[in-house]
């Protein structure tokens, strides 16, 4: 599992029979100091959270296990919220709710 | 899942039988500010994408898990069509402007 923080929302109506009302949002992944890590990606959310919230996500084939239907085509997928994180002592961040 | 646009489609009469009748579509991904990247996949369409939509992927065995590509040799399957996103609260893209 990894870092990220929620960057944007996706619509799409068109989509997998199983993934019916499940939420995607674009998801920056975050290094151990906070900083962006990698390419932001999409993930599906099965909690609520939205743009400017820090939270953890899970992707690969288990990213599909944590939504409502679990033989979907996902591969990433935002698992909860990160109230504060720290490593080696540090601070990196914590849920800004509402924040961009 | 990463977003890409589909930019064409692969014509191929010999391959794999478990590939017989998948619809293998040219995706170009873009980035998050809809900035198209200098790398693309083929993937089989689950949602009947057309040409010039941005669509939805999903790569890795992740993939097998429709009931069109269970058990079939793909690593990318188009699971969505994309409508709009915003980032930042800014709209991005919006299919339908």
């Amino acid at each position: 599992m990894y870092l990220g923080r929620i960057i944007g929302r996706v619509v799409a109506t068109q989509r997998y029979t199983g993934l019916a009302g499940v939420p995607l949002h674009w998801l920056q992944p975050l290094d151990e100091h906070g900083a962006a890590m990698g390419d932001a990606l999409v993930a599906c959310t099965v909690i609520s959270a939205g743009p400017g919230d820090l939270v953890h996500f899970v992707d690969g084939r288990e990213a599909a296990l944590a939504c409502p239907e679990t033989f979907v085509p996902v591969d990433a997928t935002v698992l909860g919220f990160v109230e504060q994180a720290h490593a080696n002592g540090k601070f990196i961040g914590r849920t800004v709710s509402g924040a961009t | 899942m990463l977003i890409g646009k589909v930019v064409g489609s692969v014509v191929a009469t010999r391959k794999d039988e478990k590939l017989t009748g998948q619809k293998l579509l040219v995706v170009q991904v873009h980035d998050q500010n809809n900035k198209p990247k200098d790398q693309y996949v083929v993937a089989i369409d689950s949602v009947g994408a057309g040409h010039d939509d941005l669509v939805l992927y999903a790569t890795g065995s992740s993939a097998r898990q429709t009931t069109q590509t269970e058990n079939r040799p793909c690593d990318a399957v188009i699971m969505a069509v994309v409508d709009s996103w915003d980032l930042g609260g800014a709209n991005v893209y919006e299919k339908w402007s």
